[in-house]
């Protein structure tokens, strides 16, 4: 099964040092993590639209 | 706790003196793969002084088994010596200690296929691109299946680009 690949990520990616590789690692962590809290807090405030205002 | 930065843990690790093998998707990250991963996988060489020196940065890390809600279980030099894993939460996020990986291949079984790298003035050793993309090409596991094109792709780019 072919899938298409970004080549251009990956040779921004290959320009990179090994330690800015892992700092952009982190960085997509931080992102992620800030999405997961963002949603979670979209979903109580779903749940129960009172609390913002209590 | 500090925000959990798997750079800075490798870091820890890097400097520590403790002969160790990156393998997993971390090790394909240090190599230019365009990929996220949120642990670090290592596999230690099991001889006593490097799991000693092994053993003092996991209590600086305050390492611990995932898992066990709130009872903390460190991990101990028999455990370290075996070819098991240690699957591990640490105050700068999880990492694997495993004796060996796949097919039972141990620090001295995948030294050969490593490349150095450096970080901060440390050098750490990765397991190379080409034997990440072997391993992965031999796993079932969906995430894995996921990631094998492009790890590839990084693969035959990084032959002809040097």
């Amino acid at each position: 099964v072919e899938r298409d690949v970004d080549v251009t990520l990956i040779d921004a990616t290959l320009a990179l040092t090994p330690q800015q590789r892992l700092q952009q690692n982190d960085r997509a962590l931080r992102m992620i993590e800030e999405l997961r809290d963002g949603l979670a807090k979209s979903r109580d405030a779903a749940a129960d639209p009172g609390r913002e205002r209590r | 706790m500090g925000s959990p930065s798997l750079e800075t843990l490798l870091q820890t690790l890097a400097a520590s003196d403790v002969e160790l093998i990156v393998v997993g998707m971390l090790a394909a990250v240090a190599q230019g793969a365009p990929v996220t991963t949120h642990d670090l996988d290592i596999v230690h060489r099991r001889t006593p002084d490097n799991i000693a020196r092994l053993l003092a940065v996991l209590g600086d890390l305050d390492a611990r088994y995932r898992g066990h809600g709130e009872k903390v279980l460190r991990p101990s030099a028999e455990i370290l010596s075996s070819l098991g894993h240690s699957l591990l939460q640490t105050r700068l996020g999880p990492l694997d200690v495993l004796g060996a990986i796949e097919g039972d291949r141990d620090y001295d079984a995948l030294l050969p296929h490593t490349q150095r790298i450096e970080l901060s003035g440390h050098e750490v050793r990765v397991l190379d691109l080409a034997a990440i993309v072997e391993l992965k090409r031999g796993s079932t596991r969906p995430k894995d299946q996921l990631a094998l094109p492009v790890l590839e792709e990084t693969l035959r780019r990084r032959g002809t680009t040097g």
